[in-house]
């Protein structure tokens, strides 16, 4: 071997182990260190395989929701792999927060997080004037993204990574193209499992819409529901393990015309936590807390779902209501399905309020935004911070195209 | 993002510990409790100062991830029982990393009681699907390197990753440094000619 072929062999080799050593980010790693192990001589147990297969177990055969047998041990034992809520190593604020603009001109904005200023946009790999356009959008890690491009009736996942400034360090591909249109999608902190709703047009009038949660590394399907006819989602979030994604959607009473249904239909919102045990049955859904939430997120240990709720007695014409009414951002054990807290309240014209809510990587902060204000919300500490700014553009789609032809979370942080 | 320097990471660890070291012997009759804290704290340090470089290297070892974690898991809670042997709490990076290695190692003897067939298992970093996530070339490098005997691929890996010395290299793997020398000279003499119509 020459020394320029050395040189070049060790240069192959430096690089490609960087490259596969990249794959693991600071910002997406989930596991922490391990609790002193019980004294005494015997081998150290392997609680964190075991943790993570008697989940796995759970998972295959148990169904969360209000009257379902769970096991919530099973389910929290996951978390030795999560992201923790307890002022662990994964608490860092996110610095930027990236949106979905609703004209959808082939770009997604950066902004920072503390000031709201643009820092950087994100031009799709296909020329938008070719048929290319963003439709889905997930947050990995603080700066590091997960984000769906339709081009014609296929979708494709890139995964983007953010310089400290807000830039757009680097983008690539991941996985193979999927048939149909990913409309909205959410993403674990290891950037292994992808959740997503996936709408196919089978004929001129006929298409069919399905959940999915997908393993990017294999390429591989691990669950899928179909969702109901009539139904629209408008909202998904993934668990940090992949274990359990909450969904909402609403239904919208058929056979009317959308003038009708614009005027006079009733809307009903619905939610829901699935299980990949559950892969291919109708949507269990949790009736308890069905009050018209338009926006989930999901806790990293998959135990605690938030979501705007609307207080007091809730019909399916409330949605037409011209009067104020109260919000409630809850926090509800997804094991009972009570509502375990009440983190904040807003009043507002259901009609004009338009709740978007986006977790931190780390589980410990929730962005709230809103057709007016955006807000940063310390979930253990109950601090409800108002931020500078607001994503003014998110008023375009407005309320009255809620679920028509809005994005599905347009907003990731 | 910048990977994490690791020779900067152990100058500080070293500080660190040198740092609670002196405390400590400064401290004299330290009572059991308050020494078992100091060196939790030392661990957790260890932690937050290596996991990441520790991860990186079980996975260019194993292939993937979640197993990488839980080998790097593994090595922390036999640090807990460990620590109170080690007399320099400074031995505390290297006797993680000899753990992680031969925690590789058990990785490697289970898949073989679990493949029957050799190359069965494809592990994620060098496998088919990784295409989408690392550039071709160094797909290709990683599948000539997963292929090389497991001593020549714990050499490269702390030699060019970690960008430790022979004699360093030499202490984690518990052999010779010659040993360490030539095993990397046969293990590059191989890649090459594997890799010689792309070089």
């Amino acid at each position: 071997m020459t020394p320029s072929e050395l040189t070049t062999i060790e240069r192959r080799i430096r690089a490609a182990y960087a490259d596969a050593a990249a794959t693991v980010q600071p910002e997406a790693r989930v596991s922490h260190l391990p609790e002193r192990p019980p004294a005494g001589n015997g081998r150290p147990g392997r609680t964190h395989t075991m943790a993570m297969a008697s989940l796995a177990t759970a998972a295959a055969v148990v169904l969360i929701a209000v009257a379902a047998v769970v096991v919530p041990g099973a389910l929290h034992s996951g978390s030795a792999r999560q992201a923790g809520a307890d002022g662990g190593p994964y608490t860092a604020l996110p610095g930027y927060m990236v949106t979905i603009p609703p004209a959808g001109v082939g770009s997604l904005d950066i902004q920072s997080a503390v000031t709201g200023e643009l820092t950087g946009i994100v031009r799709t790999p296909v020329d938008y004037l070719r048929g290319g356009y963003w439709y889905s959008l997930a947050a990995q890690g603080p700066r590091t993204f997960l984000a769906g491009e339709v081009d014609g009736n296929v979708s494709f996942f890139y995964r983007f990574v953010l310089t400290r400034d807000g830039r757009v360090a680097s983008i690539r591909r991941v996985g193979h193209k999927i048939r149909g249109v990913v409309m909205g999608a959410s993403t674990t902190p290891d950037g292994r499992y992808v959740g997503y709703v996936l709408m196919r047009v089978l004929s001129r009038d006929r298409a069919s819409t399905a959940l999915y949660i997908r393993n990017l590394v294999t390429g591989k399907v691990v669950a899928s529901w179909p969702i109901p006819d009539n139904d629209t989602v408008s909202s998904l979030s993934l668990d940090a393990g992949g274990t359990a994604m909450a969904v909402s959607a609403y239904t919208y009473r058929p056979g009317s015309t959308y003038e009708k249904i614009h005027n006079h239909a009733d809307l009903i919102q619905w939610t829901s936590v699935l299980v990949p045990g559950t892969s291919g049955t109708p949507i269990d859904k949790l009736p308890a807390i069905d009050q018209q939430a338009s926006s989930v997120a999901l806790s990293p240990d998959g135990s605690t779902l938030y979501e705007f709720l609307q207080a007091g007695r809730v019909t399916g014409s409330s949605w037409r209501d011209p009067s104020p009414v109260t919000f409630e951002l809850a926090a509800i054990n997804v094991a009972t399905g009570e509502i375990t807290s009440v983190l904040h309240t807003s009043r507002a014209v259901w009609r004009r309020f338009i709740p978007e809510l986006a977790l931190g990587p780390a589980g410990r902060y929730l962005l709230v935004v809103n057709n007016a204000t955006m807000a940063r919300l310390d979930i253990a500490a109950r601090r409800y911070l108002r931020l500078p700014g607001a994503i003014s553009r998110l008023e375009i789609n407005g309320k009255d195209t809620q679920g028509q032809d809005g994005d599905i979370d347009p907003l990731a942080w | 993002m910048t990977a994490p320097d690791p020779h900067r990471q152990a100058a500080t660890l070293a500080t660190a510990v040198d740092g609670t070291a002196n405390s400590r012997s400064r401290g004299g009759g330290m009572d059991a409790a308050a020494a078992s804290l100091d060196t939790d704290q030392l661990i957790a340090d260890l932690f937050h100062a290596h996991e990441l470089a520790l991860v990186r290297t079980a996975l260019l070892l194993v292939g993937d991830r979640a197993t990488a974690e839980d080998v790097v898991q593994d090595a922390f809670v036999g640090l807990y029982r460990a620590a109170g042997r080690l007399g320099n709490p400074g031995e505390m990076l290297a006797y993680v990393r000899v753990s992680v290695v031969n925690g590789c190692r058990s990785v490697h003897r289970a898949r073989r009681r679990t493949f029957s067939r050799p190359g069965q298992h494809e592990p994620e970093v060098w496998s088919a699907e990784s295409a989408a996530l690392a550039l071709e070339d160094n797909r290709l490098t990683l599948q000539a390197l997963a292929r090389l005997p497991r001593r020549s691929r714990e050499v490269l890996v702390l030699r060019y990753y970690l960008d430790m010395t022979d004699q360093d290299i030499a202490a984690v793997l518990g052999v010779t440094r010659g040993t360490v020398s030539s095993t990397a000279s046969r293990a590059l003499a191989v890649l090459a000619r594997k890799l010689k119509g792309e070089l």
